[in-house]
């Protein structure tokens, strides 16, 4: 009882942090619109945290360049668990046309578990919301948490 | 009372003030800002390298990628450069568009800029009004170009898509409603008492000082100096349109915000007259082939809603160039704001460190890294070693 | 002072105590992010929002961060809970059982409302983050600053009563005269009161010590998990109880038996209260620590001090 009552608390309540590494911006401007009233995801339940302390849902935007993969490790380690990970656009799925970047350190998802990907780039933020909701069918398919 | 003890706020890596990873030091007394140290380097990709190994007809979409922000600015410049190295004239069909793609961007990059100005200031109010009205900026890119960003609009000769005429009404009237909402929150935002109080006199860039670290785009315009470069060294259709530069004198916070709100009044002027214009134009081509690669050097310039993007270009005749080099207008404007935060407290810092719309990604050209990771080298040192190389050639030649 | 032991802890536990004053806060909550989202053109989330927010912040880990002494770091949270539980139930009860003799008085809840502020910058300050640290001394220059106003807002009213300290006596003088805000001097503290309470509740313009963008969420940065959970809890809670706090003292309180069934009215008046707070949260970018420090030692201290010597005339 006790563990289905945290499971569909967190599925309802899922605050995001959101890692900018090395983008060109724009999913993150997208990420950010998903606030903003004509997407409105605080309906979900869907709030921005201020501190990697707070998150649930880690957004991963960017290719993963050789100097910020220190920090999205570090703030990885920093989110209480359980926690989901989302790649956000191509640039953090597969490097989009960065492959062949001499600072590019390699797709998110050798450094990190990811859980969704969200491919596009930019996604469109109705994009977004579908990979969130694909985020928390896993989350509720997850048994032990 | 006892001697405040220096501290060192970390504004970054990741910081809720910015989107994008970036890493300030501010050394604080208290409250009071003393010394600001500005770390880059953890958005460079390496754009230039790539560009070498494209052809000129996907330079601009690895451009573009730059920044999504201003993802048309330096698509703008780049086929600008090219088409300087190669020669060719770009029919007037093109220019216009071209000019209508680049004013809308500017609208949406500055309503995006006063909205995050907005929630740094704790006023979210103000963000989502911003953003609610930047929406409607989106709708109009995606009817014309197809996407809400990143247009992928531009290619050297011309463009991609064409505006048809049957759709430039609708257009016109989306655009007297844009008006409107714009004319309204302007109003309501440079009215309010409590953001003057707030703003007012907060993060100040004297005209000296903005001369001294020559700050581009509205930064510089907020501080009294009349650059653009669409009126300096107009291009596309600039000199086509009428329209007025926006300069104010005070170069602080509040004025950087008057000049971003009241341009887009002016960008939405110049896209209606370009419409206008483009309507009795007949129909016809909208890009010169390009026969072959460019053999020789080229510049590309344009305003981009943050000040001037620079984009050179060599060409050996083939398909591929050998040198391409950018300059972002960000890399100038977040230098001075070792200026404009000092004697301020940490919280002005925060916006003030927001307030010249600072743009990493366009801004980290240059990076050295050791293969574990670890920087090498700073700006600084970079251009040290940049200076000791042109000092060594010249002695050599 | 003939009330069983078992009671006591009822009125403290249950009702009207904690588990009554944490569904009404988190429902208050509620309301602050649904208005908030309506002025900002959105839908705003569902009712149930901030108990699935306090579910979920149960269920996950927690950290302690490096060098921060773990039991004031995780023990000043429980302080706050624990003393705003007392403050609730002090300030509802003698409202809800006229009757009753329950201790308290004026001082007491001046003292329990000092205490969240307090245990706040005591956690953060454990805490070993320059940003956290930073937050601490933000709420403590704040904290002393809208002191100062709140006690004279107080003065007066104890004034106005005739030197009247227990909660109980306050009301019931408040049913026989007027409630003390219909007069200039006791609305005069009602408005200095009201800005200190809005400061206290660290919302905008006042919410300098949590500024999300500017210290990243200042005091609360490094609290995570089940001790956010408290932090959050505390947070709404406060919420709840300085509306009732400023209903009781100032506007005769929610439920006055002279009045008959029209005193479920009265339950709009803390409902009137937070939307005026959330008005105000809204339609203001946030101060500037000095702006407000400035604010309060002048405008509102003034303010405060004007209703005091009014109250000493007798207006
Ligand atoms: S996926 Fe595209 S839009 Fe997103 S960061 Fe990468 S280049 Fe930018």
């Amino acid at each position: 009882m006790l563990k289905g009552l945290k499971k569909a608390a967190l599925a309802r309540s899922l605050w995001i942090y959101h890692v900018a590494a090395s983008p060109c911006n724009n999913c993150d401007i997208e990420i950010l619109d998903l606030l903003t009233p004509r997407f409105d995801v605080e309906r979900f339940g869907l709030l921005l945290a201020p501190s990697p302390r707070h998150a649930d849902l880690l957004l991963v935007t960017g290719m993963v360049n050789k100097k910020v993969l220190d920090r999205v490790l570090r703030v990885y380690a920093q989110i209480p668990k359980p926690c989901v990970v989302a790649a956000v656009g191509s640039c953090a799925i597969s490097g989009d046309l960065f492959v062949d970047s001499y600072n590019f350190a390699g797709p998110l998802d050798k450094h990190i578990p990811v859980d969704v990907y969200i491919g596009g780039c930019p996604p469109k933020p109705e994009a977004m919301i579908l990979g969130v909701v694909r985020a928390i069918e896993k989350l509720k398919k997850l048994k032990d948490l | 009372m006892a001697e405040l003890e220096r501290k060192i706020i970390p504004i970054g890596p990741f910081h809720p003030l910015q989107e994008e990873a970036e890493y300030f030091k501010l050394k604080v007394e208290g409250e009071k800002v003393v010394g600001l140290d500005i770390q880059l380097g953890y958005m460079h990709r390496g754009h230039e390298k790539i560009c070498e190994g494209k052809t000129y007809d996907q330079i601009p979409f690895v451009v573009e990628r730059i920044c999504g922000i201003c993802s048309t600015s330096h698509p703008f410049a780049c086929v600008q450069a090219i088409e300087d190295a190669a020669g060719i004239e770009i029919p007037p069909r093109a220019a216009y568009v071209r000019t209508i793609v680049g004013e809308l961007e500017r609208i949406h990059s500055h309503l995006l800029w006063a909205g995050l100005a907005g929630h740094f200031l704790g006023y979210n109010t103000v963000w989502m009004w911003a953003w609610k009205y930047r929406e409607s900026v989106l709708e109009i890119s995606e009817l014309i170009t197809g996407n809400r960003n990143h247009y992928a609009m531009f290619k050297p000769g011309g463009v991609r898509r064409d505006i048809e005429g049957g759709m430039i009404p609708p257009l016109l009237a989306t655009l007297d409603e844009l008006d409107k909402k714009l004319t309204m929150l302007t109003k309501a935002v440079l009215d309010d008492p409590m953001l003057h109080k707030r703003l007012e006199g907060v993060g100040v860039l004297t005209r000296e000082k903005a001369i001294e670290y020559s700050v581009e785009g509205p930064t510089g315009r907020a501080s009294g100096l009349k650059i653009d470069v669409r009126k300096d060294d107009p291009h596309a259709a600039y000199d086509w349109v009428e329209w007025e530069e926006i300069v104010c004198q005070e170069g602080d916070v509040f004025a950087k915000t008057k000049v971003r709100l009241l341009e887009c009044l002016e960008s939405t002027k110049i896209i209606r007259q370009c419409l206008r214009k483009l309507k009795d134009l007949p129909e016809g081509e909208i890009d010169a082939r390009m026969e072959h690669g460019p053999d020789g050097e080229g510049v590309g310039r344009y305003e981009a809603p943050r000040g001037e993007v620079f984009h050179y270009v060599k060409g050996d005749g083939s398909m591929y160039p050998v040198r391409y080099k950018i300059r972002a207008p960000s890399s100038m404007n977040i230098k001075s704001n070792e200026v404009a935060v000092l004697g301020g407290s940490v919280a002005d810092a925060a916006i003030i460190l927001a307030a010249v719309d600072p743009c990493y990604c366009c801004t980290e050209r240059i990076a050295a890294f050791n293969t574990k990771g670890k920087f090498l080298y700073n700006w600084n040192d970079l251009l040290k070693l940049s200076q000791e190389k042109t000092a060594r050639m010249g002695g050599g030649s | 002072m003939n009330m069983s032991v078992g009671w006591v802890f009822f009125y403290l536990l249950v009702f009207p105590g904690f588990l009554f004053t944490s569904v009404v806060g988190l429902l208050y909550t509620w309301v602050d992010r649904k208005v908030t989202a309506r002025m900002q053109f959105r839908v705003g989330p569902p009712l149930l929002q901030p108990f699935y927010d306090f579910f979920k912040l149960l269920g996950k880990d927690t950290f302690v961060p490096e060098g921060a002494p773990r039991s004031i770091f995780l023990g000043a949270p429980l302080i706050g809970l624990a003393s705003v539980s007392v403050l609730s139930t002090v300030l509802l009860v003698s409202n809800f059982f006229p009757g009753q003799a329950f201790a308290g008085d004026l001082i007491v809840v001046l003292y329990l409302f000092a205490f969240v502020p307090i245990v706040l910058i005591l956690g953060a300050s454990s805490s070993s983050n320059p940003i956290s640290a930073l937050g601490a001394s933000r709420e403590m220059s704040l904290y002393l600053a809208y002191e100062l106003p709140l006690l004279f807002a107080l003065a007066t009213i104890i004034v106005k009563s005739g030197g009247l300290l227990k909660i109980g006596d306050l009301l019931q003088w408040q049913w026989t005269n007027h409630p003390f805000l219909y007069s200039a001097s006791g609305a005069l503290a009602f408005v200095s009161a009201f800005l200190c309470m809005q400061a206290k509740l660290g919302f905008v313009p006042f919410d300098i010590a949590e500024a999300e963008q500017e210290i990243m969420g200042g005091i609360t940065l490094e609290y995570s998990g089940p001790v956010l959970a408290v932090l959050k809890l505390t947070k709404a809670m406060l919420y709840f109880t300085v509306s009732i706090f400023l209903t009781v003292f100032f506007w005769g309180g929610f439920r006055s038996p002279r009045e008959g069934w029209y005193h479920i009215l009265g339950w709009l008046k803390p409902v009137a209260i937070i939307v005026l707070i959330i008005l105000i949260k809204n339609t203001n970018p946030r101060l500037r620590i000095d702006q407000a420090l400035r604010f309060f030692w002048s405008i509102v201290l003034v303010l405060s001090i004007a209703g005091f010597i009014l109250a000493t005339v007798g207006l």
